[in-house]
């Protein structure tokens, strides 16, 4: 299992956190989403076998949320 | 349309726009440090956030009623527990047990909105409710003194400039990068979320009547 953790600047307020969690929740491989309102980072715990870090930058994109940087773990 | 009543804040030299409460509710829960409530080891239901935020979301009352899940609230024999203040009376409410439970906290809340008063628990609650504060030793409701400057009491013609309609974060509309008009009024959101949910249903937010199709 691999970890990332995305930088997400327009995260503000547990809307962001409910729509960033609904989206990425549901997709195959990832285990869990955790989203750090105030430092505006999401951790995901995922399946690198099934999914990777340009998946989530899309998703997050298409939910107008972009990502400005991911780390691993 | 309906507008919040705002007070205005000073704090870390900083100025702010609070919008004033109607009430808050208190939902004790095992994430935030609850030892009895939520923990299904101890026969209690399960806590669920969604169960009761979803619900608060639904009906638009955020800009009156505050949702705040708290750690232990203290009567761990008789929970899961939450402590309602509305109209400035204090409710606390006891083995909620039943996720019907939630919706039926929230109807009695609307209705107390409505009527602008403190109602009898409706009889789905009615074995829930129960007062844990004893009175004032005066008798007296408690009295607060308010700053006068800067506090307005009354609804404020302009009270959403400033904020977000949705989360009620403040923003500032000039540079805000998620706006959106309606009725020939630009507001402005602190995130793609709120702005999305306004589009959406841009009337609940600004009447506080919730679309129940949600």
């Amino acid at each position: 299992m691999a970890r990332t953790t995305l930088t997400v600047p327009d995260i503000s307020c547990e809307h962001c956190e409910r729509t960033i969690t609904a989206a990425l929740a549901p997709l195959e491989g990832v285990r869990s989403v955790s989203v750090d309102i105030p430092r505006k980072k999401v951790q995901v715990d995922y399946d690198e076998a099934s999914v990777d870090v340009d998946r989530f930058k899309a998703v997050l994109q298409e939910e107008e949320y972009p990502v400005e940087s991911a780390t691993e773990a | 349309m309906r507008r919040p009543s705002v007070v205005r804040l000073h704090a870390r030299g900083e100025d702010f726009k609070i919008v004033q409460l109607v009430g808050q509710l208190f939902v004790c829960t095992k994430a935030n440090g609850s030892c009895c409530c939520g923990w299904d080891v101890k026969g209690r239901m399960p806590f669920d956030n969604a169960l009761w935020s979803e619900e608060w979301e639904r009906r638009r009352i955020r800009d009156r009623v505050h949702l705040s899940f708290v750690g232990c609230l203290g009567p761990c024999a008789v929970g899961n527990n939450a402590m309602l203040i509305l109209h400035g009376r204090t409710t606390w409410l006891k083995d909620l047990n039943d996720p019907a439970l939630a919706p039926a906290v929230f109807d009695w809340i609307e209705a107390m909105l409505a009527s602008g008063s403190v109602l009898p628990a409706p009889s789905a609650l009615a074995d829930h409710v129960w007062q844990r504060y004893l009175p004032a030793p005066d008798g007296a409701e408690p009295a607060f003194e308010l700053a006068g400057a800067g506090v307005s009491g009354a609804a404020d013609e302009d009270a959403f400039e400033g904020l977000d309609p949705v989360c009620l974060m403040a923003v500032d509309v000039a540079t805000a990068k998620h706006r959106a008009e309606h009725e020939g009024r630009t507001y402005a959101f602190c995130a793609p979320s709120c702005k999305k949910m306004f589009v959406a249903d841009p009337g609940s937010y600004l009447s506080g009547a919730a679309s129940r199709a949600m």
